[in-house]
């Protein structure tokens, strides 16, 4: 009769876990985004610092729109 | 005690190699920008000139392939294009990206410095005007 009991015991613990509902929730942050980003600026930092020569043959001209300053 | 001064030595001469190839980039770099500072007054007035223009993949093209007849033009377009891609591969290789990321930043770089009226090729092959 235990024997039976254990057994049903063990049988109904192993049915609930098995069927137990698992929510798996990423929580990883979006790393690579921010490692092109990081890229990009660190480029465009050191393009601007090689070219700097540019702006001083060119009559310092405004990089964002390419006017040139009166 | 051996084995410290070997290891001691060791970092001794890797140190010394880092260093010098760091100088041999650095003394690289200048000597490019020199080239690229000597050709800025002629790529400048031929792209004013509308006969060459900045291109998507971060190079200078002859807005028409008749321009490049004329030797200037085609000593500077190519002249250029090839300090570009030393600088690109010099420049990928100091912040561990490709030089092809180097040069997407410089293209967009330069269309933003152009002036009105100069050459742009976008990356289906057409030219455009920049208008503003």
């Amino acid at each position: 009769m235990k024997r039976r009991t254990a057994a049903s015991l063990i049988g109904a613990t192993l049915v609930l876990t098995s069927c137990a509902p698992t929510v798996d929730v990423n929580l990883k942050t979006p790393e690579p985004i921010h490692i092109t980003m990081d890229v990009n600026i660190r480029v465009d930092k050191e393009l601007d610092d090689f070219f700097s020569f540019e702006d001083t043959i060119d009559g310092k001209k405004d990089a964002k729109t390419g006017e040139g300053s009166p | 005690m051996k084995t410290s001064l070997t290891r001691c030595l060791t970092a001794l001469a890797v140190a010394g190699l880092l260093g010098a190839s760091s100088a041999q980039g650095a003394d690289r770099l200048a000597a490019l920008q020199a080239s690229f500072k000597a050709r800025y007054a002629d790529l400048l007035a031929l792209k004013r000139d509308g006969k060459v223009g900045e291109t998507a993949e971060g190079t200078v093209a002859a807005v028409r392939a008749a321009y490049l007849k004329d030797a200037k033009v085609k000593a500077v377009v190519d002249t250029e294009n090839k300090d570009r891609a030393e600088l690109y591969a010099i420049l990928a290789r100091k912040e561990k990206t490709t030089a092809e990321v180097v040069a997407k930043r410089n293209a967009v770089r330069n269309a933003q410095k152009a002036s009105v009226g100069e050459y742009l090729r976008d990356s289906k092959g057409n030219w455009k005007k920049k208008a503003k």
